[in-house]
């Protein structure tokens, strides 16, 4: 049985790609690795990525109606691949 | 989603509204820091009301009690922090912590928790007395923000690290006592060792958890810390002094001691003091994820004001030269950390941000 990674750790991990994404657009992504859980949501989500803004894995790259889109930092990237 | 080259400046209303909402994240935490320290007061008069009850208050269980009741308060904080982890949807995160990489920092954390801040103590209480090993204990923030800033890469402003300075010497001065009887002797600096060392564990605890919760939320870390510190008592700690004590006092029935404790009028209070910490240190590890060690830990000491304070209202302990003095003291280096200078929100110095 493969364990999957703790949320906030996903997150991390789907912004590897290089793309910015909003709290909706990660939503969309990971819902099918976490389906019926309810932590998967769009507000909780964004608290995850807020959380990671504060300690400089991710940045705002974009803030429109949509949502802020949040890009990961060089220097996240690599915290990131060091904790996968 | 957009592709990197989507990623155009941003525009100056999102701007300002990013740094609001920035700005008002940060304040959620120093809320949340300011709130357990509050909370955390409440939790050792609880615990200290099942100490005095039999057979927790017999003078040859000094070693064995407290270790006893912190076990049983880790283990009840554990089972209502997996409550509500469960009722939130977040069960299943707990075990997969324990299966990740950064969970491996919260287990450290317990390790450097329990048996060296907790077991640091109750020995340095034990050797060298309350009167020296309390407030050398309140040290912890002064260490952790040391600590924080090197291996966490914490940004701490110069204020910030005053503010950290004015909390820490008022608790010291507010928990501080004028000593009894003669001090010196190889036990009575082993017993200041002791308290340093607590202090040491416990500003480790909160980096080590800290560097985790980078990628785990708070609560699902203090949970994990929580099962890890409550195994640590069962399986080592506990079992560990039952042995001391046998060996102490030849002759003695380890089951009906254990017995006895389970079964005796101050457990309750070790449970409940063991709910009141598990929502004190949920609003902890939520701040330090939010506003970084050095503002959490310097808003958490408060709790040694607080406790007199609220002592002062409710029972018959007189206020004191001292607890004015440490009050006031507290309160300024308070208004010193929670004032936010520029880059307030920006934990870490990373390339990006220096």
């Amino acid at each position: 049985m493969r364990v999957r990674l703790p949320l906030r750790l996903a997150v991390g991990r789907l912004l590897l790609d290089g793309a910015s994404r909003t709290a909706c657009d990660v939503c969309t992504a990971l819902e099918p690795e976490y389906a019926g859980e309810r932590q998967i949501n769009a507000a909780n989500i964004e608290a995850q990525l807020q959380a990671l803004k504060g300690v400089g894995i991710v940045i705002v790259c974009n803030e429109s109606d949509q949502g802020v889109a949040y890009g990961i930092t060089p220097d996240g990237r690599q915290r990131v691949l060091r904790n996968l | 989603m957009k592709g990197p080259s989507g990623n155009g400046p941003k525009s100056d209303r999102g701007a300002c509204s990013t740094s609001a909402r920035d700005a008002a994240y940060v304040r959620k935490g120093l809320f949340l820091a300011a709130l357990t320290g509050v909370i955390f007061s409440l939790d050792g008069p609880i615990l200290k009301q099942g100490l005095v009850k039999e057979p927790f208050s017999i003078p040859e269980f000094w070693l064995l009690a407290p270790l006893f009741a912190a076990g049983c308060h880790d283990i009840s904080a554990a089972c209502l922090s997996l409550v509500l982890n469960v009722a939130q949807g977040k069960g299943r995160e707990v075990f997969r912590t324990f299966c990740s990489k950064p969970g491996r920092y919260c287990v450290m954390g317990a390790f450097m928790g329990a048996p060296l801040g907790m077991g640091g103590y109750l020995m340095g209480i034990s050797l060298a007395g309350p009167a020296y090993a309390l407030p050398i204990s309140t040290l912890y923030p002064a260490i952790a923000a040391v600590l924080a800033r090197f291996f966490l890469k914490e940004r701490i402003s110069a204020r910030a690290m005053c503010g950290l300075a004015l909390c820490v010497a008022g608790a010291f001065t507010v928990g501080w006592s004028a000593p009894q009887g003669g001090v010196g002797g190889q036990a009575f600096y082993l017993g200041l060792g002791f308290a340093f060392l607590a202090a040491f564990g416990w500003a480790s605890e909160g980096v080590c958890v800290t560097a985790g919760m980078d990628f785990i939320e708070p609560v699902v870390a203090l949970n994990v810390y929580q099962i890890v510190s409550s195994l640590l008592y069962m399986l080592v700690i506990v079992p560990a002094a039952f042995v001391l004590l046998g060996r102490t006092q030849p002759g003695l029935d380890a089951a009906d001691l254990l017995a006895q404790a389970l079964a005796s009028p101050g457990l309750p209070f070790c449970i409940a003091a063991g709910l009141v910490g598990c929502v004190s240190y949920r609003c902890w590890y939520t701040a330090m994820n939010m506003t970084g060690v050095c503002r959490a830990m310097a808003l958490n000491v408060t709790y040694a004001l607080w406790g007199i304070l609220f002592s002062a209202l409710f029972t018959n302990v007189t206020v004191t030269r001292n607890l004015v003095a440490g009050a006031v003291v507290i309160v300024a280096g308070i208004v010193l950390v929670v004032m936010q200078g520029k880059g307030g929100t920006a934990l870490r110095q990373t390339q990006e941000g220096l």
